[in-house]
């Protein structure tokens, strides 16, 4: 589930909530770079390897998937970085992935 | 030393009133409210020359010159404090840091001017009544935080906050709840907030059937949930 999703005018910013018990969030960014895309979040799943599976990199999968359609991607790398909300950041409507 | 308030005044350009400069009470144009800035015969801010101290008779704005720097410089009252004190003057008691307004938020600026020793032995009751307001308006601020994307106002939400910090004299109040916002555990003071969110949220569906005004049920469900927690104490005290 996708709680929220909010642009700072470069990137996506999706807030996903934690797996733990604590009601926490993850905020994974998705910029575009080139003809690829760049997802970066960090979790407990990608402490050790960017590349892991986890929700979060699924959702944004999912997210890119149901956007971009025939959109060619030549690429997608992950970087394990803590994303925090901004004041700045702008809310936009929920995309909801889970239906795709 | 400290500066004097009239020199802190010219340094920042505000308009004094030229025939009051050898008086007393030196007047100017008050920058906090500004109610006379409109009428070039009005000068509400009173700077006294021998207390060091000014009062802005329109907004009852008032305090010591390091606070008026700090206030009309925008920097941090303890950025200011340390411009003429030095850094590594003294080392102080994290109470002892603490500003005259946030001083008075808690209610201890009154015992710290007119009983100072009485002051300086309860500076660690003092900085527990100032964590207790913190996680107070953390509280507070995170539940509007959640109301705020809940509802699509993220913006007006932050706005808010950022009115919030500055009344209650946080400046990290809007950097603390937007970072915990973005942890993946949240602390016990956010999830209070979740809770008064919650309540506020399934009440502002039962009454409106809408979530427009939901960041106002925050506030009420707030204070009936801080209302019930010191009767809940008092009970406590009473058992």
């Amino acid at each position: 589930m996708i709680k929220a999703t909010f642009t700072d005018g470069a990137a996506l910013y999706i807030v996903v909530p934690s797996q733990g018990e604590g009601h926490g969030n993850v905020i994974v960014k998705i910029k575009k770079e080139g003809n690829g895309f760049v997802i970066t979040h960090s979790c407990s799943e990608n402490q050790m390897d960017a590349h892991a599976s986890c929700d979060h990199k699924l959702y944004s999968l999912v997210l890119l998937k149901k956007h971009l359609d025939n959109y060619p991607v030549e690429f997608i790398h992950y970087e394990n970085s803590r994303i925090h909300l901004q004041p700045d950041w702008i809310q936009i409507q929920n995309i909801k992935v889970a239906e795709c | 030393m400290l500066p004097s308030i009239v020199n802190v005044a010219e340094e920042n350009g505000l308009k004094i009133n030229p025939r009051t400069l050898k008086q007393k009470e030196v007047l100017c144009k008050c920058p906090f409210c500004l109610a006379d800035a409109n009428d070039p015969k009005k000068y509400y801010l009173s700077l006294n020359l021998k207390e060091n101290i000014y009062k802005c008779w329109y907004c009852k704005e008032s305090g010591g010159v390091l606070q008026f720097e700090s206030s009309v410089t925008g920097k941090p009252f303890q950025e200011v404090k340390e411009k003429y004190f030095g850094k590594n003057r003294k080392k102080y008691h994290p109470a002892e840091m603490l500003s005259p307004k946030q001083l008075a938020l808690i209610n201890w600026d009154e015992v710290k001017r007119n009983h100072f020793e009485e002051y300086k032995k309860s500076l660690q009751t003092v900085i527990a009544d100032w964590k207790a307001h913190v996680r107070e308006q953390r509280i507070l601020a995170f539940a509007k935080l959640l109301i705020g994307i809940e509802t699509m106002k993220y913006s007006i939400v932050i706005e808010n906050i950022k009115k919030q910090a500055e009344d209650v004299q946080i400046p990290t109040l809007v950097e603390d709840v937007l970072s915990m916002y973005s942890c993946t555990q949240w602390e016990e003071w956010a999830l209070e907030g979740r809770i008064i969110a919650g309540v506020a949220y399934k009440t502002a569906k039962q009454e409106s059937k809408e979530l427009e005004n939901a960041l106002i049920y925050v506030s009420l469900a707030f204070y009936q949930a801080i209302n019930d927690h010191s009767q809940q104490k008092q009970f406590e005290r009473v058992g």
